[in-house]
């Protein structure tokens, strides 16, 4: 009886021994897995989150710069227009068509109605 | 077993390998990070950014209708580096004839020993894109605001001008530089392996920043009108200058101020004896256009009434040592009437009455003697005596212009007096400032200086200086149809620099006056200097007041106070059959009218006209005050 108890004991033992081995094997690998995988997911982030403010910024720089021209096209037009609308360039235009300013008393002004 | 045992061993191995690698990279990372982190960033910055510099812009200056008067636009410039330029003459040639310059002087700015030379600066966009195309070696390009006056010479002395830094040189260029010019932005940029620029939030916006934009009180097309009205005045009576200012009286503010020759700001450099805005920088005696000012200070003081009656001598007075002349030979002349046939020994007398402190404090409350404080550089006060030093003569003569100097700034202020009630106003040309964000960053008020004297007085001035514009008044030509104008003429005599005497061919030519007479709106002053042919202000200057006074009534849609055009229905021949118009409010027919006669039918009578097509008046549908004409050719 004793001796069997022995024998189950030098056979259990070893057995417990093992797994926990093993176990302990694994979850060292499991850990330095799981730390390399968060370490390059984060990289991966980081690296992703840099291009994307990389490119964001050339598009802002692009935009600016395409503003800047557009503005400065507006100014160009905006001095096309007032050299356009010189009264004496308008008052030469109008003449070529017998046009000329109204004197005073051909400008009538409408009240508002009773 | 063996072969788990060596798996176990290998995995372990591997583990172990890849923990130290880990602890490498970390120990690596700490050592970049900690210990050269400060020296690394350094170094990054210096390859990662660079320095722009933004070009310095200028606001726009626009009229009182928002019109731009002054825009500016990023041009090229043109410069060499001498030291690269490959074969001078050829190269000096080739820009010579696109600049359309002497290669000679291309050639000695190329031979240059340093190392950046301006060829030419602010090309316009055809010429840089012409030098662009010969692609010199050493020649390169670089980018510079330009201003540009797109309406020439209107309000150029007011306005003033650039330099090529775009600082402002004179006038409003000049007195708001500040508020115009933006200051130049310095600013990290970010940049990538290839140079290319890379965003970074506000500093974009920091470089785009611009001038702040200054809007006036004046109004473009009363200035043009001024501006040709004078100029073409100028030719015909061969004058050396003239200048005319208009004001509105409410407030002060000035709708134009031009000087003859003009000043095309655009080319400003061609003409820099233009330059000078005589309406606030030069002073003269004025003359009779001081004699409503001596009847407004003798009725404040109750000294006379207009219809006080003063001898004049038939013509010849002397005070002192001098004999005082009239043009005419007046008899008897009531106040009134001195102001109206400007009579210079009625207004002696007058003078006399008043008394040289009165006198000279009137004046003073006027403005003469002081700066209007208008917001424009150069700005000159006039010159006065001191009244301890005023004897007889300067007492006589001051009474009727002469012995005080003033600017016609000065002279039109007091007119405006005047016009408004009494209420001396400072004069100003700008009415807002805008940042660059849209937001307001000065708006004028109307400031009053001071009260000369009372409503009732300048009431009653008002009426007097109605009078100067009647066909036998002085200036019948300052007339214009439908309004009431007032004013006084002013024929001084200006001293000869060579024998230091009152010359008898050298005049100042003036008008100054206000319309609408019983509802002042605007004042206006002209005057031509040494004007031949004519020396008169009511030949010379009134006519031009009147072709002012008109664009200006029309500008600021003033209705004319009289009847402009005969009675619409003795115009009308025969009223063509029209059976609607039977629904038109009593006493009002439209039938066979002309589209405007129709509507100053309607005008007159208070009713909504809305006109369809063009030609005679067919038809028309009322309801109660608003009618539908229908109008058909003939």
């Amino acid at each position: 009886m004793s001796a069997t108890q022995t024998r189950a004991v030098a056979i259990g033992a070893p057995s417990r021994v093992r797994d926990r081995g093993e176990t302990r094997g694994f979850s060292v690998i499991g850990v330095l897995a799981l730390g390399f995988t968060l370490f390059l997911a984060v990289g991966l982030f980081h690296v992703w989150s840099r291009v994307a403010i990389l490119e964001a910024g050339y598009d802002a720089v692009r935009a600016g710069r395409e503003q800047e021209a557009l503005r400065e096209e507006q100014r160009a037009l905006t001095l096309q227009l007032q050299r356009l609308r010189d009264p004496a360039r308008l008052e030469q235009a109008a003449a070529r068509y017998g046009l000329s300013a109204p004197a005073p008393g051909q400008i009538v002004r409408m009240k508002e109605g009773r | 077993m063996s072969r788990r045992r060596t798996i176990r061993t290998r995995v372990r191995v591997l583990g172990g390998v890849l923990g130290v690698l880990f602890v490498v990279l970390l120990a690596r990372a700490a050592d970049l990070q900690l210990r050269k982190g400060v020296v690394l960033r350094t170094l990054a910055d210096q390859q990662q950014q660079r320095t722009e510099r933004s070009l310095p812009r200028r606001g726009e200056i626009l009229d009182r209708n928002g019109e731009e008067l002054a825009v500016s636009l990023t041009v090229d410039s043109v410069f060499a580096d001498p030291k690269n330029v490959e074969d001078v003459p050829a190269t000096a040639k080739a820009i010579a004839g696109v600049l359309r310059r002497p290669a000679a002087q291309i050639e000695s700015l190329l031979r240059k020993k340093s190392r950046f030379v301006w060829i030419e600066r602010q090309l316009d966009a055809p010429v840089a894109e012409a030098l662009r195309k010969l692609d010199l070696a050493g020649i390169q390009f670089t980018r510079e605001s330009k201003r540009y006056y797109p309406n020439g010479a209107i309000q150029g002395q007011l306005l003033g001008f650039v330099g090529v830094d775009s600082v402002g040189l004179e006038g409003i260029e000049r007195a708001y530089d500040d508020y115009i010019r933006s200051r130049p932005q310095v600013v990290e940029l970010q940049r990538d392996a290839l140079g290319r620029g890379i965003s970074i939030g506000e500093m974009g916006e920091r470089l785009a920043a611009g001038g702040y934009r200054v809007q006036l009180t004046v109004d473009k097309s009363i200035a043009w009108e001024a501006q040709r009205s004078l100029d073409e005045a100028v030719k015909k009576y061969e004058a050396k200058s003239g200048v005319a200012v208009v004001q509105d009286v409410d407030t002060g503010a000035i709708l134009a101020m031009v000087t003859s020759p003009p000043l095309d700001p655009n080319h400003f450099g061609s003409q820099m004896s233009r330059v000078r805005n005589r309406v606030v920088t030069d002073v003269y005696e004025a003359g009779s256009t001081v004699k409503p000012l001596l009847l407004a200070a003798a009725l404040e003081e109750k000294l006379l009434s207009t219809d006080t009656i003063i001898f004049c001598e038939n013509g010849r007075f002397r005070v002192a040592d001098r004999e005082i002349r009239d043009t005419k030979e007046h008899g008897w002349l009531t106040a009134a009437q001195v102001v109206k046939y400007s009579s210079n020994i009625g207004s002696l007398k007058i003078g006399k009455m008043l008394g040289k402190e009165a006198w000279y404090r009137y004046l003073t409350a006027f403005g003469f003697g002081s700066p209007t404080g208008i917001d424009l550089p150069g700005e000159s006060g006039g010159l006065m005596r001191p009244v301890n030093r005023w004897g007889e003569v300067l007492l006589a003569t001051s009474s009727y212009g002469m012995g005080i100097a003033s600017t016609p700034l000065q002279q039109a202020n007091a007119m405006t007096s005047i016009a408004n009630g009494g209420r001396l106003l400072r004069p100003y040309v700008v009415e807002r400032i805008v940042d660059d964000k849209g937001r307001t960053v000065f708006e004028a008020a109307p400031e009053v200086r001071g009260r000369p004297i009372s409503a009732s007085t300048a009431e009653r001035v008002r009426r007097v200086l109605k009078s100067v514009v009647d066909a036998d008044g002085t200036a019948p030509q300052a007339n214009i149809p439908g309004y009431q104008v007032a004013g006084k003429t002013g024929t001084a005599q200006k001293i000869d620099a060579k024998t230091g005497l009152y010359s008898r061919e050298k005049y100042l030519a003036s008008f100054s006056g206000f319309v609408p007479a019983d509802d002042p709106r605007v004042s206006i002053l002209v005057s031509l200097d040494e004007p031949s042919g004519s020396i008169y202000g009511g030949v010379v200057a009134a006519p031009v007041f009147a072709r002012i006074a008109a664009r200006a009534m029309q500008q600021l849609q003033v209705p004319p106070e009289k009847p402009l055009l005969p009675e619409v229905h003795a115009a009308v021949p025969e009223p063509l059959p029209m059976a609607a118009d039977a629904t038109a409010p009593e006493g009002i027919r439209f039938a066979g009218l002309t589209m405007r006669e129709a509507l100053q039918v309607a005008s007159r009578n208070g009713v909504q006209i809305v006109p369809h097509g063009t030609g005679i008046a067919r038809s028309a549908r009322c309801a109660g005050m608003k009618c539908e004409v229908v109008f058909r050719p003939l």
